[in-house]
């Protein structure tokens, strides 16, 4: 991505109402967020954009929306929270536990072995999670947060994406 | 395993540095990654003489009789991403395939009528029979490599006449080669000095060589070959390998496919 690409994507995250806009690809990744401490006067965008090292070719384009931080707020979040914004608020608390790499995801160590993890267990943060095997190189994942698991995305012996979500957790 | 011999010969810096030796131990994979977990250092060394529950794939077993082979797991702690890392696989076996190289040029006179050859990922064979087997483990918490252990089965001192009847066929010892013994604690030196030597270069240059010198000993390319997959099995054409260390082939229906985790067999 080139600089004038840059400043385009950082005017059009100015002039929105979205205060993040973060964009994967294969060689780059490119985060721009507003400035949330002072919305009145120094609204203006922050860039980061470091290299990635993908295993794949072709990365899905992410494009996160959250809501605005400053500003004028949409006027029905003053409204008394409909079901939909329930759902968003719990999905806050779920912590997506993705794929570092392409590979195999295996639920347990060995194919006669238990699960390491089942929905509903309770984890600790370093509990190995799953394994996800490439090129004979067995990687055991770790839970960067405690909670509890809700969801497994993948079934056992599976292939998976680089970043390819495997795991909800709800967070403690 | 002479431990003091080990020690005396050892030219590394830091593989080796810390070295746990066990007359006896479940399996050497596992008892580094239980080191590493408890903060050992990168260069750590595990060393047994008989596992108790060696693995290879899948839970399989890798069978060496007590005190014959080689059985040793070495402790990593990679800067790089484990994207560029996980070539660290196929990088292994040019390590294993390099000593076994220098140890029969200097052991034998007919170095020249033996093939020293790679199967994808990271078998060594003598003479298309496997020598040696690498099995690596990581932890990860999200894409940061945590520990990465890689754990070497190579075949010294047990010949094949007495290898369990399901592997000889496809199995080979050093010793079949050589018609003599191989002093163990000096083939061990000589693969942690190689192993330490290419893994500062490795992490240096952010695993860039690593297909290109794996590629010039598999005598697979081109060939027909039976792929398996946790998916099925099929039959297609071996083609390349990619940056990544992917195998490519091309299906019999004419599909090009990239194998990234999985076993390959000759059609």
């Amino acid at each position: 991505m080139d600089l004038k690409q840059i400043r385009q994507l950082i005017k059009m995250v100015d002039d929105s109402k979205i205060d993040a806009l973060e964009i994967e690809e294969e060689s780059y990744k490119i985060k721009i967020t507003k400035n949330r401490d002072d919305s009145k006067s120094n609204n203006k965008p922050v860039v980061m954009e470091y290299p990635i090292y993908s295993a794949q070719g072709q990365i899905p384009q992410q494009i996160q929306h959250q809501p605005p931080a400053g500003g004028t707020p949409p006027a029905e979040t003053k409204a008394t929270p409909t079901a939909k914004e329930t759902d968003q608020d719990s999905s806050e608390n779920l912590y997506e536990v993705r794929s570092p790499m392409v590979g195999t995801f295996y639920r347990a160590p060995a194919p006669d072995a238990d699960p390491y993890v089942e929905v509903g267990d309770s984890i600790a943060v370093g509990q190995t999670l799953c394994i996800v095997e490439a090129m004979k190189l067995m990687n055991e994942i770790e839970s960067e947060v405690g909670g509890k698991i809700r969801k497994v995305l993948v079934e056992n012996a599976q292939p998976v994406e680089y970043n390819q979500v495997l795991f909800l957790v709800e967070k403690t | 395993m002479n431990i003091d011999q080990i020690k005396q010969k050892l030219q590394t810096n830091i593989f080796g540095d810390k070295l746990f030796y066990y007359e006896e131990v479940d399996s050497t994979n596992a008892r580094t990654l239980q080191l590493a977990r408890e903060g050992a250092p990168e260069g750590t060394v595990v060393l047994t003489d008989f596992q108790k529950k060696g693995k290879g794939r899948l839970n399989r077993t890798w069978f060496a009789p007590k005190g014959e082979n080689l059985l040793v797991s070495v402790l990593l702690r990679p800067e790089q991403e484990i994207t560029a890392v996980q070539k660290i696989t196929l990088a292994m076996a040019n390590i294993v395939l390099e000593v076994l190289d220098k140890h029969l040029k200097s052991e034998s006179k007919t170095r020249e009528a033996h093939t020293i050859s790679l199967k994808w990922p990271n078998d060594v064979l003598i003479d298309h029979k496997k020598v040696a087997g690498i099995l690596s483990e990581s932890i990860l918490k999200e894409k940061h490599i945590e520990a990465l252990v890689i754990g070497f089965g190579i075949n010294l001192n047990t010949p094949v006449k007495q290898m369990p009847d399901e592997i000889k066929a496809t199995t080979i010892s050093l010793i079949d080669i050589l018609g003599k013994p191989v002093n163990r604690e000096r083939f061990l030196c000589e693969l942690l000095l190689l192993l330490e030597k290419h893994y500062t270069s490795l992490e240096r240059s952010n695993y860039k060589n690593v297909v290109k010198q794996w590629k010039k000993h598999c005598p697979d390319i081109g060939q027909k070959i039976i792929i398996t997959t946790p998916g099925g099995q099929e039959t297609g054409t071996f083609q390349d390998i990619n940056k990544f260390g992917y195998l490519v082939y091309q299906t019999d229906d004419g599909i090009r496919k990239e194998l990234n985790a999985g076993e390959i067999r000759k059609a």
